[in-house]
């Protein structure tokens, strides 16, 4: 105990180091702010997305075989040969790397109830995936797991009052229910049938300094068979391709060729064929409004980095670790005792730098056109937003513990604080250069992935930032554990060498 | 032309602190200088002026006759030993000399040759990092002889050496003078330069106390005192006060009596029947003229203080 | 000055750390470089049209080296300062001036040096490694030779950088004196600027970040490729990239002769 308070005195009786903590918290801030009245987009004047149930941008686009029934029913069929479209397969030799498919963007077919064949509108669908297995999903926000399936599998949808349950087949008899959806606004007269969609096949080059997304439209069919629906209805099977408007102010683009749209349905005798192209999801854009609030930390960690090497290597200038060790014979509460005042003092000061950073530069991005419906408006009280904010915080901390260590380990100041600082930023610079997802390692191998700690959204591929290749999870691990490695090499070099 | 250090009426304050104050001095060839006054008093302050390394907020500091940044080939007019840890730790001690006598064209030959000088040929291609502090005090002084240079200043040289090694520096120090240059060495021990210095600039809060040579400051400060040592110390005492001396108790069997020449003391204890050992006239130690000279000077700067 | 310039050499040359410095400035050009190059594939961009700036790639260690660079810069000068070596060196050369222009012949001689042989590696080793991976001049990748306009306009280029950066850290040390912060502040110049332009969202705000940035004016230099996109001409930058640094070493130098040798 007495080792860290006579610690926190030597941290703030260097006038210095208190001006260069303040230094990071204003440079935190300030670039923050800076880098947020850099940043505007255009993506809610020409938007690619349709607003949902729920009022978030989504994406609605598949083919529909489909007829109305009015109240409570029961469909179901048999999935067969789900596959992308020939055509489409013959394309894939495009640049880059191609981006791994979600839930949500992965080809699938199935039942879908929706309130009408227009973008955006309300519904539920149980559907076989290409490789995800089969899901319940509702409303372009709600997603549930069934089995791993693939391939094969007869599904069932029931709409019970407000409730629609999904259920799955390996063979049509013995049946298990995936889960149950309430769908925000399906009106007793709704449409119901036989779905199919393949969202845009993405493909991402990076390297040579920034990162270019790629995509073009993905087509895949299904054939459905043993379609049955009850209460029997008089309808018969009508093929919709229900697509995003069209920009009034952009002609229609076509990826690639202007082939013309295949039939959505195809039927001989009992069997159907479905053909569909576009997906069914929300459509967030990848740009992180709690990230991009939050870029000032990348120069506040230069000034935290400064007093982590100094506040170590300072001990050896002068012999002043004579001292230190004369007053504190046990050199290891010596140095647990360094690391936990640095690091209160640098989590304190990260805390209120990124809280302050938020709250000033939120506003500005919403001001530049990252807001509502094209992104989601964050606030403090968000779990995502929380979680970014203490992990950005600690990510600081650790970088600054990772400093004292590298310090106390190298002895002296120039080396330790070039070393520093080259593992964080340095992969940065390189990872915008190395070509396809190769920066994915060297995130996972150095300080630099602590950045993913900065996003609330999942990690994504699409980016120039490298960081966004790998989840908060893994960057601060990363930094936890450049930290612990770190400081016990120092605590046993303390213990071995001579002071 | 004769070489010389001299500080006319310089003036320097950091950040508000005045460190010296309208200070004037001169230092002649052929004899060691003193430059003493209490930590802090202003005398490494002084030598960095004379050295143009900080300028002065007036005055001036002139070597030679001329400022410091005038002179051509400066080592050759000027060695200077300031602070011994000046070196990079990293750096070899013959390449620390090398690239000094390089700066001012001086042959590499010199490097030996002071290494020599100060007894450290044998670890001059080890680095400086693992010295002790004499090691590195012999190695600022080589530094300050590389330009064989008329003038030489050492600030505070005898700092961390052994006796063997003081005893080398003062050596060192009277054979400088004797070969005719000007010779500036500071202390805050006046001790130190008790058998070394011919002459004494005695500072205090950056201001000129004395300057005078050892014999006459002794004198100074010892004039008119006479010391007595009798067993009867509290006889002696009450006649000679009653006489009109200032008398005070001296170690031993001493009393120190002040105001009435020795053949008049030696007449007053016969008369008085008070038996003496011994009577001669009393020499204060330099140590005890400087307190007395640095004592005033510093309760004359608090009384100015007071006064404003 | 034949004396202050001998002095700085051997002050230099007598510490571990510049030989240290220098050589790992070479061996990153060549090393990032190699790798770099190591993992490009031809058909990274599809058939026909690729556009891969090979000889920039090559040049890539540049963003190793520049560290190395700005660092000895620094260090050349603050060290004098952390060990209080200013003190003899300024009264050895009293004509404070002659120390800068001193320190920075001595600073850009050696980087100079260490960058030419960085650089030369870092094409030999890619001229041998690229035909390898497909890159050939039937693909439309010439050879790369130091003959190329475009290729000797990259080489040149990024020694200079090289040298600049040093420079620019000189500079940087004199101002600031103080060994970590002037390291901190000049790396954080050279690289935290191009990590900004990464995520800074708005176009015409990367392009400002990439034509005023001291690293990414300096480095346009290396395009060999896509010429008419460059934020800013090449040499444009160059002298950009020069203009920051004279002006850092000119205030270091005024602030040299201002100031007390030390405080």
């Amino acid at each position: 105990m007495s080792a860290v308070r006579a610690e926190w005195t030597k941290l703030r009786s260097v006038p210095r180091w208190v001006a260069t903590f303040l230094g990071a918290l204003v440079l935190t801030v300030g670039l923050s702010a800076l880098a947020a009245s850099g940043s505007t987009t255009d993506a809610n004047e020409h938007p690619d997305f349709v607003t949902g149930p729920h009022g978030d941008a989504v994406t609605d686009g598949f083919g529909f075989a489909h007829q109305a029934v009015t109240g409570d029913t029961t469909m179901t069929v048999h999935v067969t040969g789900l596959a992308r479209a020939a055509t489409e397969r013959a394309e894939s030799g495009a640049p880059g790397t191609a981006v791994p498919t979600t839930p949500w963007t992965d080809i699938a077919a199935g039942i879908t109830l929706k309130a009408g064949t227009e973008a955006g509108s309300s519904y539920v669908s149980v559907l076989l995936t290409g490789s995800h297995g089969v899901r319940l999903q509702g409303d372009f926000t709600h997603d549930v797991a069934g089995s791993a399936a693939h391939g094969d599998r007869w599904l069932r949808l029931t709409r019970t009052g407000g409730t629609v349950t999904g259920y799955e087949s390996a063979d049509g008899t013995s049946w298990t229910r995936i889960g149950a959806l309430t769908p925000a606004a399906i009106p007793p007269r709704a449409e119901i049938g036989m779905a199919v969609s393949a969202a845009p096949v993405l493909h991402v080059s990076r390297g040579g300094g920034g990162s270019s997304v790629g995509g073009h439209p993905g087509r895949a069919s299904a054939t459905f068979e043993d379609v049955t629906l009850e209460p029997a209805t008089d309808g018969t099977w009508q093929g919709t391709a229900v697509t995003m408007p069209t920009p009034a102010d952009q002609p229609a683009k076509v990826g690639g060729s202007t082939a013309p749209t295949p039939r959505v349905l195809t039927a001989s005798g009992d069997t159907s064929t479905v053909t569909g192209s576009g997906k069914v999801g929300p459509q967030r854009p990848d740009d992180d409004v709690v990230e991009g609030a939050l870029l000032g930390v990348v120069a506040g960690l230069m000034a935290l980095i400064c007093v982590g090497v100094l506040f170590g290597t300072s001990e050896y200038r002068r012999g002043m670790i004579r001292t230190t060790f004369a007053a504190t014979p046990r050199r290891g509460r010596v140095l647990a005792a360094k690391a936990l005042v640095l690091g209160g003092a640098a989590f304190a000061v990260s805390l209120v730098a990124v809280v302050v950073a938020f709250v000033v530069a939120v506003p500005i991005l919403q001001d530049h056109g990252m807001a509502p419906p094209a992104f989601p408006s964050p606030s403090l009280g968000d779990p995502a937003v929380v979680r970014a904010l203490v992990l950005a915080a600690l990510f600081m901390t650790g970088v600054t513990l990772v400093a004292l260590a590298v310090g106390m380990l190298l002895r002296r100041t120039a080396p330790a604080i070039t070393l520093t600082i080259v593992l964080l930023v340095l992969p940065l610079v390189a990872g915008t250069i190395l070509p396809g997802t190769s920066p994915r390692w060297l995130m996972y191998t150095t300080l630099a992935g602590g950045l993913a700690t900065l996003r609330a959204q999942p990690p994504t591929d699409t980016l120039a930032e490298p960081w966004a290749l790998i989840g908060p999870g893994a960057g601060i691990g990363v930094v936890a554990s450049y930290a612990a490695v770190g400081l016990a090499l120092a605590w046993w070099q303390l213990r071995r060498r001579d002071a | 032309m004769q070489p010389s250090l001299e500080v006319r009426d310089v003036t320097k304050a950091y950040r508000g602190t005045v460190a010296v104050d309208r200070l004037s001095f001169q230092v002649r060839p052929g004899e060691v200088t003193g430059f003493v006054g209490p930590n802090g008093a202003g005398k490494s302050t002084t030598m960095r002026l004379l050295l143009g390394l900080d300028a002065p907020d007036g005055g001036d500091a002139l070597v030679n006759g001329e400022r410091y940044a005038r002179l051509d080939r400066p080592l050759t007019h000027v060695g200077a030993l300031l602070d011994a840890d000046a070196v990079h730790p990293s750096r070899r001690a013959r390449d620390h000399l090398l690239w000094l006598a390089r700066s001012n064209r001086l042959p590499d030959a010199r490097v030996g040759e002071v290494l020599d000088q100060v007894g450290l040929a044998s670890v001059g291609r080890k680095r400086v990092g693992g010295f002790s502090l004499g090691m590195r005090q012999r190695l600022g002084i080589a530094a300050a002889l590389l330009g064989d240079p008329p003038v030489v200043m050492f600030d505070e040289p005898t700092n961390g050496l052994d006796p063997d090694g003081i005893v080398w520096i003062r050596e060192l120090v009277r054979t400088l003078a004797s070969q005719g240059r000007v010779v500036l060495v500071s202390s805050h021990l006046m001790r130190e330069l008790q058998d070394t210095a011919d002459r004494l600039v005695v500072i205090g809060r950056g201001r000129l106390v004395a300057d005078t040579t050892v014999d006459d400051l002794l004198g100074t400060v010892s004039r008119d005192q006479v010391e007595v040592v009798t067993p009867h110390r509290s006889e002696a005492t009450t006649v000679l006060a009653n006489a009109g001396a200032r008398v005070t108790i001296a170690g031993g069997d001493g009393v120190v009596v002040e105001g009435l020449p020795g053949d008049r003391v030696a007449a007053l204890l016969g008369t008085a029947g008070i038996a003496f050992t011994e009577l001669r006239r009393y020499r204060a130690s330099l140590e005890e003229a400087y307190m007395a000279l640095t004592r005033d000077a510093v309760e004359f700067a608090a009384a100015e203080e007071d006064g404003r | 000055m034949t004396g202050a310039l001998r002095a700085e050499w051997t002050k230099a040359r007598s510490l571990p750390s510049t030989g240290w410095l220098l050589l790992g400035l070479a061996v990153a050009m060549v090393g990032i470089g190699l790798a770099a190059t190591g993992s490009l594939r031809v058909d990274e961009c599809g058939e026909g049209a690729c556009t891969l700036d090979t000889v920039k790639l090559s040049l890539g260690g540049v963003r190793l080296a520049q560290v190395a660079a700005a660092v000895l810069g620094v260090l050349l000068v603050t060290a004098d300062y952390a060990t209080g070596t200013i003190v003899p060196t300024l009264a050895a050369v009293p004509r404070r001036w002659r120390v800068v222009v001193a320190k920075v012949a001595v600073v850009g001689a050696g980087v100079g040096g260490a960058a030419v042989a960085g650089v030369v590696g870092a094409l030999l080793a890619a001229r041998a490694v690229l035909p390898r991976r497909g890159f050939t001049a039937a693909r439309g990748y010439a050879a790369t030779t130091v003959v190329h306009d475009l290729t000797q306009r990259a080489a040149v280029g990024t020694v200079l950088y090289l040298v600049l950066v040093a420079v620019l850290g000189a500079g940087l040390g004199l101002v600031i004196r103080d060994t970590g912060v002037a390291v901190t502040v000049v790396l954080a110049l050279l690289l935290v600027a191009p990590v900004l332009a990464m995520v800074v969202g708005d176009p015409v705000w990367q392009t400002r970040i990439h034509r005023f940035a001291p690293a990414d004016a300096g480095l346009a230099v290396q395009a060999t490729r896509g010429l008419a996109t460059l934020p800013i001409a090449p040499w444009a930058g160059l002298a950009l990239l020069a203009a920051y640094a004279l002006a850092a070493l000119a205030a270091g130098a005024w602030m040299l002769q201002a100031r007390d040798a030390t405080t």
